[in-house]
């Protein structure tokens, strides 16, 4: 036990220095009562500044070789954008990287939405609706759904993700009756896999939906 | 209102947690009993897997819905582990599910820490005893002790407030002032200094009853007194306000291993009154004797519960309700000074009593938090503080042994930076 003489209050632990008023103490050290806890080192930070940076330099290189060549048209301006998309997307990602199914969920309404912008903005030729969208519903659902198996998920941490896959997986077939559907083939899929789904769910998981509806929407 | 096998609604008070916790304001508390021996970590896990089939309760993840977050109960088990975080670091991970309470030892010391979501001091340290009873009595091979404490799974997990709200209207409440704030240089990566210290009880009692007054409100008035001395002066236009968490157990009967306190904001105006000790202990045991009176605290019972049984509260979405419960939470927080909390006496059986040195607990948030339980003949103090002044510390602390207490003092190592350096 240490002591200061000043402040008159025993010090245990190996400061050499009185806690309170910073002077010198006497007596003999003792153990150590706290364990050493290191600065935590931001482990990926360089990663994630490198990345950002290399596609800085992408996009800047880009634009530049568009300025110095105009003839070629505002294909830059496409890089800009796709980098830009390509962020969000990650971004996203890494914040919800504990929670894989509410990530394969967000990614799905992520790449929606922008595939849906893209196809607007470039002429509407209709391949956000034909392919993106239903392929990234199919996707969602199969890979939930294998992951929730390999992985023995509880059925609280997944089922209402599940829920939301196969609603939007409804998205494709409103639109195919609306006739906005050119190509049909992958909208088909996906409505089947929805459809199929919801009946495994209904049957298999019936009374663990309800309950995960009762505990979301309480009020 | 649903409590079913398998989840349940936050109780009252922690309603507000989840929406304002951050690094540098965790809402977890540790309460830590430190031995006279060496921690074994096989028997610890034994008790505490014995201690969890009892605390059904502490078994749970927190969770977003729609409208409220919630409780899930859940398989995961509890692994004790040796001490590897800073006191007090958060638990709560938005989009991981773990458990809400952690079991670690380090050298002679158990530290259980809480998410202040699940359970409140008194709650917890209930748990922490049984955990010590089941593992001293595994340890030692002696036939285990029963503790002073019986409540079934129902009234452990029992939500309280529900069952002490009338739903009579209630009374407007007061409009309370800003508080002087406390300032200063803070610890990098909102690190935490805890500084514990150890007093034999009975000098301080003495000295309390030499003004007249209770051990609390003593104490209470010396800190008001070390904090005053401390802040610039203009400051002091501003009311010095403690935050004092009142347990309701001892006023509603309750067994709840849940939430069930409520606080009494206790200020002194340093700017028109003299300051001199005798006004404060005055000024502090008056405001305590009217906040603590059953009318009061059914009242404040009502005013709580009142908002979260309001429709309009209770249809909004969850990510609408979220900034603003933590724009309450930051604007309730400007009301106070600092945090002052007495746990009260820790009691263990008889024949265990000889291997605990002392019991003491402290409170992770971003203000100034005094956190105080006493255990046989000794009181510990624990400072919790973001800041690298340790001035208010020192002062509190002198005046103790100014008055012959016999003080021993731990600090929890914050890094590198020593004061001064900043």
């Amino acid at each position: 036990m240490k002591y200061c003489g000043k402040c008159k209050v025993s010090i245990r632990g190996k400061d050499a220095n009185c806690p309170l008023c910073q002077s010198r103490l006497s007596g003999t050290d003792e153990e150590e009562l706290y364990p050493f806890v290191p600065t935590i080192y931001r482990q990926y930070e360089l990663f994630f500044k490198l990345l950002i940076f290399v596609t800085i330099m992408i996009g800047v290189l880009c634009v530049a070789v568009n300025l110095i060549l105009p003839d070629s048209g505002f294909w830059s301006l496409f890089v800009a954008v796709g980098i830009g998309c390509f962020w969000i997307s990650l971004i996203y990602a890494l914040q919800k990287k504990d929670n894989i199914p509410n990530n394969i969920t967000a990614q799905v309404f992520i790449l929606s939405a922008l595939s849906l912008g893209w196809d607007w903005f470039t002429s509407w030729r209709g391949w956000s609706l034909n392919y993106v969208i239903p392929i990234a519903c199919s996707v969602a659902m199969i890979s939930l759904a294998i992951i929730a198996k390999v992985t023995k998920m509880p059925a609280e941490d997944y089922i209402v993700y599940f829920i939301i896959d196969i609603v939007f997986g409804i998205v494709p077939l409103i639109l195919y009756f609306t006739g906005q559907v050119g190509f049909i083939i992958p909208s088909v899929i996906c409505i089947s896999l929805s459809v199929l789904s919801l009946s495994a769910l209904i049957l298999f998981e019936g009374k663990n939906v309800l309950q995960e509806i009762a505990k979301n929407f309480h009020v | 209102m649903n409590t079913d096998h398998n989840w349940s609604s936050l109780d009252n008070a922690a309603l507000i947690f989840p929406a304002a916790a951050q690094k540098a304001d965790t809402q977890v508390f540790r309460i830590s009993c430190e031995l006279y021996e060496q921690i074994d970590p096989v028997s610890l896990q034994s008790a505490l897997d014995e201690t969890i089939q009892i605390f059904r309760v502490y078994q749970s993840v927190l969770k977003r819905g729609f409208f409220w977050y919630y409780l899930e109960n859940t398989n995961r088990k509890p692994v004790v582990h040796e001490e590897n975080t800073q006191p007090c670091a958060a638990l709560y991970r938005k989009n991981s599910k773990n458990l809400l309470f952690d079991v670690s030892y380090f050298k002679n010391r158990i530290n259980l820490e809480v998410y202040h979501v699940l359970s409140d001091g008194t709650g917890a340290m209930h748990f922490l005893r049984t955990l010590i009873t089941k593992y001293l009595s595994q340890y030692h091979q002696i036939d285990e002790p029963s503790l002073d404490f019986d409540a079934s799974a129902t009234q452990m997990s029992d939500d309280s407030f529900r069952k002490y709200y009338r739903g009579s209207s209630r009374k407007k409440q007061t409009r309370r002032v800003f508080a002087c704030r406390l300032r200063g240089h803070k610890y990098p990566e909102d690190r935490l200094k805890i500084m514990t210290g150890l007093i034999k009880i009975q000098p301080l009692l003495d000295a309390a009853h030499r003004h007249h007054t209770t051990l609390t409100v003593f104490l209470a008035a010396c800190l008001m007194n070390a904090i005053s001395e401390t802040v610039p002066e203009r400051a002091k236009k501003r009311p010095i306000v403690l935050d004092i968490p009142v347990n309701l157990r001892s006023h509603f009967p309750s067994a709840s291993a849940r939430n069930f306190f409520s606080v009494l904001l206790i200020g002194y105006d340093y700017w028109h009154h003299d300051g001199t000790f005798e006004d404060v202990v005055k000024k502090i045991s008056d405001d305590l004797r009217v906040g603590l009176s059953k009318e009061k605290l059914s009242q404040v019972i009502e005013t709580y519960s009142a908002v979260e049984h309001n429709i309009f509260a209770r249809i909004t979405p969850l990510i609408v309700k979220d900034p603003a419960l933590k724009v309450a939470y930051h604007y309730a927080a400007r009301r106070k000074t600092a945090g002052f909390s007495n746990l009260g006496i820790v009691s263990m059986p008889k024949e265990l009593e000889a291997f605990i040195r002392s019991f003491d607990i402290c409170y992770g948030s971003n203000q100034l938090q005094v956190c105080m339980c006493s255990f046989q003949d000794r009181l510990s103090i624990s400072f919790s503080s973001p800041f690298v002044s340790s001035e208010i510390q020192r002062r509190f602390f002198r005046t103790l042994t100014s008055m012959g207490a016999e003080v021993e003092i731990t600090t929890s190592p914050t890094g590198n930076m020593k004061e001064g350096e900043s």
